[in-house]
């Protein structure tokens, strides 16, 4: 009984869920929700391969290939934090829901490391 | 939160407990870690957020009396150290034969016949 | 009046368990005479993994110990490891790490009553429950960025600050949040069918309580004002601290803590809006841990205990969690003993079992 109050309640309220798919759901400024690889930032120091808690991200510095397994990304924001040359962010979304074989691991195929060098002896030649 | 340690020998727990308890401490927990050879094993009593530890230091496999008979809740620690180390207990109050924990490697936390095992790392194959 | 005893399984699977825990019950005449516990099916062996991670790094696997006591667990190892390497973290740390540690422990308990009521059947009060624990995740996602795995300590201090126009704000919405509670607790604590179903139920003596170990709730539903918040650890002494009890023993004044324990900490959140310090929120960290050191703190389940080693490396070499779940078990035994059959998955719950947390 001295629940009735409550319940009568809702029938003059809105709901409080949202419906999902067909409203976006909601998130805050701070949300960590994915990680995203920025490729023409990315040197492979591999930093956020060693340091990375559950060991998601693979480097391949011969294939110059960034891999994240977005399975085992716990989002923790370690790697956006060691990342020296901020080429690591964070999005507010969460990733979609996802079959391993479907998206399970993305590779952020190109990274354009290279032009460093030659900006610098432009910069020294002149 | 002082960290001071007192030794103590596995024949002599059973006094301690008993005086423990005698002063009105309450058990926190028995823990048990590896050492260099050995393994030290660790009762914490507290009583007003006065933690005392006291340790033994004992080889593989020793038979350490329990102190069941002093703290009625210690047979979850003695049970899992038991599970996870391989060490016997005497005098549980509640004896489960390495039941308690049920893992798939025997105790895995003793540290050279049978090691932990390592990290695994799903493999594409695997995750497809 | 003595019949043939039967042993009855209950769990691993079973309705009222959100995790596995297996208890053989011990039965004459829908009496339980014993009840035997087992636990094991969840078990990881996670705390073998600290010398395979550097300390930095273990802070977010120790606070996947457990997915609602996350932050205690992430704040007690960090604390274990700035013991161990003599850190002073910086007072808008302390401050904030306060806040947290009582924001989930009001969105646990609001978990659990939920779970509560669900248990008892009672599903609008469980619907209820968990709508007021979403506005408190709300405010914890756009503090820390993470809903229940804040991921926002680390060692020498937090990741993460918050502005003071923010934290104005959060003290406005909280009492929209604690008028919300407190219709909900009245509920709890006066309604006719959840008082016939609690008071006198599962009943654990003071003395037995202290005797076996029991902390947190348990042991404050039985009298006992133990309560780790009590020691010099994190803000508590500033915004004076003291422990919530009920003398009842039963169900009920487990309950009774549980909800009283929600205002306590909105108050303590108050306090520490009110006094929050400005300036640094984490110090630069050099150096390795070397030495042990046993960190404690309170969980909104009780007292949870880390046992950190390190040897001057960046990886240390022994971590060991002692869980309040796992300290209630023998409780849990005591409270069974004795109890009608039918009364069992409820008062199973009233120890607010996080089987995951028990085993790592």
């Amino acid at each position: 009984m001295k629940m009735l109050k409550i319940i009568l309640k809702q029938f003059t309220h809105k709901p409080v869920t949202t419906t999902f798919p067909a409203e976006p759901a909601r998130h805050f400024d701070a949300t960590r929700g994915h990680v995203v690889l920025d490729p023409s930032k990315c040197t492979s120091c591999t930093i956020c391969m060693k340091r990375c808690p559950s060991q998601a991200i693979t480097v391949d510095r011969a294939t110059k290939t960034w891999t994240i397994d977005r399975f085992r990304c716990v989002i923790c924001s370690q790697c956006v934090e060691l990342c020296k040359f901020g080429a690591v962010s964070l999005a507010t979304e969460y990733s979609t829901s996802a079959t391993p074989s479907e998206r399970g691991t993305e590779t952020f195929s190109i990274t354009y490391v290279k032009p460093e060098r030659p900006k610098k002896d432009v910069e020294t030649g002149k | 939160m002082t960290m001071e340690i007192i030794p103590a020998s596995p024949a002599g727990i059973e006094k301690i407990a008993a005086d423990m308890k005698a002063e009105g401490r309450r058990l926190v927990v028995i823990t048990c870690t590896a050492a260099a050879e050995e393994y030290d094993i660790t009762y914490s009593f507290d009583k007003d957020n006065d933690l005392v530890h006291y340790r033994i230091t004992v080889p593989e496999e020793t038979v350490i009396p329990s102190i069941g008979a002093s703290y009625g809740g210690a047979f979850v620690y003695e049970n899992e150290i038991h599970d996870l180390y391989g060490f016997t207990f005497t005098g549980m109050t509640l004896d489960f034969g390495g039941t308690f924990i049920r893992t798939s490697v025997p105790y895995p936390f003793k540290k050279k016949e049978t090691p932990a095992p390592t990290v695994t790392k799903v493999s594409r194959e695997d995750a497809s | 009046m003595t019949g043939r005893r039967t042993v009855v399984p209950f769990g691993p699977q079973h309705p009222v368990l959100p995790e596995p825990i297996h208890l053989d019950l011990v039965i004459e005449d829908e009496h339980v005479v014993e009840a035997i516990p087992s636990i094991g099916y969840v078990h990881r062996g996670l705390e073998s993994l600290v010398d395979r991670r550097e300390y930095a790094d273990f802070v977010y696997l120790a606070e996947r110990i457990c997915g609602i006591c996350s932050f205690t667990h992430s704040s007690t190892f960090c604390q274990g490891v700035e013991g161990l390497m003599g850190i002073e973290i910086p007072e808008r740390a302390n401050y904030l790490r306060t806040m947290w540690g009582e924001y989930s422990r009001i969105h646990s308990h609001l978990l659990w009553l939920g779970l509560f009521a669900d248990a008892l059947g009672f599903e609008s009060l469980f619907y209820n429950a968990w709508k007021i624990r979403e506005s408190i995740l709300n405010e914890l996602e756009a503090t820390t960025g993470g809903r229940v795995i804040q991921g926002v300590c680390k060692v020498g201090g937090v990741r993460r600050d918050v502005t003071n126009e923010f934290l104005s704000g959060m003290d406005k919405r909280l009492e929209t949040i604690e008028s919300e509670m407190q219709e909900m607790v009245n509920v709890f604590l006066n309604d006719y069918t959840l008082k016939k179903r609690l008071i006198g139920k599962g009943i654990l003596k003071p003395d037995d309580a202290y005797n076996l170990g029991a902390v947190g709730p348990v042991a404050r539903g039985s009298g006992l004002a133990q309560d780790v918040r009590t020691s010099e650890y994190l803000a508590y002494q500033d915004v004076g601290f003291k422990p919530v009890t009920a003398d009842g023993c039963d169900g009920y004044a487990r309950c009774e803590v549980r909800c009283k324990e929600l205002f306590q900490s909105v108050d303590i959140i108050h306090k520490i809006i009110a006094a929050m310090p400005d300036g640094e929120v984490a110090v630069p960290v050099k150096g390795n841990p070397d030495g042990e050191y046993f960190s404690r703190s309170e969980q909104p389940r009780g007292e949870v205990v880390h046992y950190l080693r390190g040897n001057g490396t960046k990886y240390l070499t022994q971590f060991r969690v002692r869980t309040p779940t796992l300290t209630n078990v023998p409780s849990l035994v005591a409270m069974l003993a004795g109890a009608e059959l039918a009364d069992v998955p409820q008062i199973v719950l009233t120890i607010d079992p996080c089987i995951g947390c028990m085993e790592r």
